[in-house]
């Protein structure tokens, strides 16, 4: 009879073929919340210029006078969009600590996500204040404990 | 034993790689749908908007303004119809010779529900299939009148959904957009 000629791995074997294995599942496994926030960063960005947008058509029909006096440099706001009223603007002197307390004050929701949006309107240098003023919207979104922002700034003229 | 689980990981991966797909391109169908409803509304005027219902369907038709000539109205229509049976809408050109009364530059023409109806599927101008999984698609006033546009601003209401690699799971884009028509001829 001829002995047995099978062998173990050795330990050396063992840790080399486990770290391996690790890596790669570890690297899989990482793909997975890098590809899923990539998608929603991209969902939020569309729905948070989407919100910023339909303020800026809303104030293209306000009375930018009732927001700004013609000597003020400029005015902040919380905008309050509701689905079926135009959207209503808050002062706003200082910001709230508590952005949770903001939010739901002022706050709006699509699709579980919640945005905040504030408004400067403001009286720009070497232009007559009657005419055209300059618009800031920032949205300001919140997924779990990440936040983040986006700005859009136009100037409106033409006005009543 | 390893390899089954490495099996496993890999269909979860493929899976959630497919879902994220098929969100993106969820998002996209809707940007597409707004860039191109935009891009009329801009040189539309309340005026030349009409809009009818049937059943779960929508047809939305502006007659653009011609660019540089304020009062002149071009001579076709764009249509947007919404099919809630197949949840797809399309973009249609209606061109003059499509409807009852001829079109004529010095006013907007306005076809009736039924005229609407008919151009949805009968115009001959060029058309396209602008997004599927549609759930909602709608242009309102203020009031909330999904037919006449009489106070502004004008408010979309789009709503895409469509289901992901598992038939239990669906993914959602919901975006409601204001407009303010520059135009007031």
């Amino acid at each position: 009879m001829r002995p047995c000629q099978a062998r173990a791995f050795t330990l050396v074997e063992t840790i080399f073929s486990t770290l391996f294995i690790s890596l790669t599942v570890l690297a899989i496994v990482n793909l997975f919340p890098g590809a899923y926030m990539s998608v929603k960063k991209s969902e939020l960005r569309f729905q948070s210029d989407y919100i910023a947008q339909s303020i800026i058509e809303d104030l293209r029909r306000a009375n930018l006078s009732l927001l700004i006096t013609e000597t003020s440099d400029e005015a902040r706001y919380y905008a309050v969009v509701t689905p079926d009223n135009p959207t209503r603007f808050e002062p706003l002197s200082t910001r709230n600590a508590n952005w949770d307390q903001e939010f739901e004050q002022y706050g709006l929701s699509v699709d579980d996500i919640r945005y905040l949006a504030l408004v400067t309107v403001r009286n720009l240098p070497d232009y007559d204040p009657k005419i055209v003023k300059g618009v800031s919207v920032e949205i300001e979104y919140s997924v779990g404990a990440l936040k983040q922002s986006s700005l859009h700034e136009t100037y409106l003229h033409s006005l009543n | 034993m390893l390899m089954l689980l490495l099996t496993q990981l890999f269909i979860t991966a493929t899976r959630r790689t497919e879902d994220s797909r098929l969100k993106v391109d969820l998002q996209q169908k809707a940007v597409l749908v707004l860039r191109h409803l935009s891009k009329h509304l801009e040189v539309a005027s309340a005026r030349g908007m009409s809009a009818t219902t049937s059943g779960e369907d929508y047809i939305l038709a502006l007659t653009p303004i011609q660019s540089g000539y304020p009062n002149r109205w071009t001579t076709s229509q764009q249509l947007y119809v919404y099919r809630g049976a197949q949840k797809e809408i399309s973009w249609r050109e209606a061109l003059k010779g499509d409807f009852a009364e001829e079109l004529i530059e010095d006013r907007p023409y306005l076809p009736g529900p039924s005229e609407l109806i008919s151009l949805a599927t009968n115009s001959t101008g060029k058309h396209r299939i602008l997004s599927s999984y549609v759930e909602e698609f709608s242009l309102s006033d203020r009031n909330g009148s999904k037919t006449q546009f009489q106070v502004q601003p004008l408010v979309l209401d789009l709503k895409l959904r469509r289901p992901l690699s598992h038939s239990d799971r669906v993914t959602e884009f919901t975006v409601q957009r204001r407009f303010v028509l520059r135009n007031n001829y």
